[in-house]
C-alpha cells in the first residue's frame, strides 16, 4: 500500500541528506553519472552471473 | 500508468538542481500517485543503493518501500532477456528491457544513450525524463 505522504518526506529528506553530504556521484557531470552507473551495472552483473557460475 | 525509472534518473532526482527534469518528474509522480506506479528490481535498487552514502540509502530505502516493492531479479524469465541480448543490447541493459516487458510496463525512464538509441518495435516506451513529463 503506498503512503504518498511518508514518501514525500523520504525524497525530501534524502534530497536533504544528499546537498549537505553528497557522494561523489553527485558531483560529477550528467555524463559521468550516466558512465558510472554503467559500470555499476555491469560489476553487478558480472557479480550475479559469477554466482551462477 | 506503470514505469520503470534507470538508476541515472534516481540520481538526478535526487541531486543538485542541474538536472530538473528528473526532480520534477518525481514530485510529478507522486502526485499524481492514483494514475501512475513505478515498480523496482533489484538490479536498479542495488545500482542506486552503491553510488549513495550509508544514511542516504537508509532514506532511499525508506522512499521506495513506501511506493513500491522491489521485485528480485530471478522473476524475470530468462527467454525475455535473451530476446533483447539477440537485439543488441548489452546482458545487464537486455535484463531491465526484459523486467519493463515482463511487467508490462509503459514506459522505461532513462537518460542513458544505449537505451534511448534502440526504442523501436518494443513493447513499452524508451523515454528521458523530460519527455515522460509530457505523458502524464
Amino acid at each position: 500500500m503506498k503512503n504518498i505522504k511518508e514518501a514525500k518526506k523520504h525524497l525530501q529528506k534524502l534530497r536533504t541528506i544528499i546537498s549537505k553530504n553528497p557522494s561523489p556521484i553527485f558531483k560529477m557531470s550528467k555524463e559521468d553519472v550516466i558512465k558510472t552507473l554503467r559500470k555499476t551495472r555491469e560489476a553487478i552483473w558480472e557479480e550475479k552471473l559469477a554466482v551462477h557460475h | 500508468m506503470l514505469f520503470i525509472i534507470d538508476s541515472n534518473e534516481y540520481i538526478f532526482a535526487f541531486g543538485a538542481l542541474k538536472e530538473e527534469k528528473a526532480r520534477t518528474l518525481f514530485n510529478k509522480l507522486l502526485d499524481k500517485t492514483h494514475f501512475h506506479n513505478i515498480r523496482i528490481p533489484r538490479t536498479i535498487f542495488e545500482e542506486v543503493k552503491r553510488n549513495l552514502s550509508w544514511e542516504a540509502f537508509h532514506e532511499f530505502n525508506s522512499f521506495i518501500t513506501t511506493i513500491s516493492m522491489i521485485d528480485e531479479d530471478m522473476v524475470v524469465p530468462f527467454e525475455i532477456v535473451f530476446k533483447y541480448e539477440s537485439q543488441g543490447f548489452k546482458p545487464a541493459d537486455a535484463f531491465i528491457a526484459a523486467y519493463a516487458e515482463w511487467t508490462g510496463a509503459d514506459a522505461l525512464i532513462s537518460e542513458n544513450r544505449h537505451f534511448l538509441s534502440r526504442h523501436i518495435n518494443l513493447p513499452f516506451k524508451i523515454l528521458t525524463a523530460e519527455n515522460c513529463l509530457k505523458f502524464i
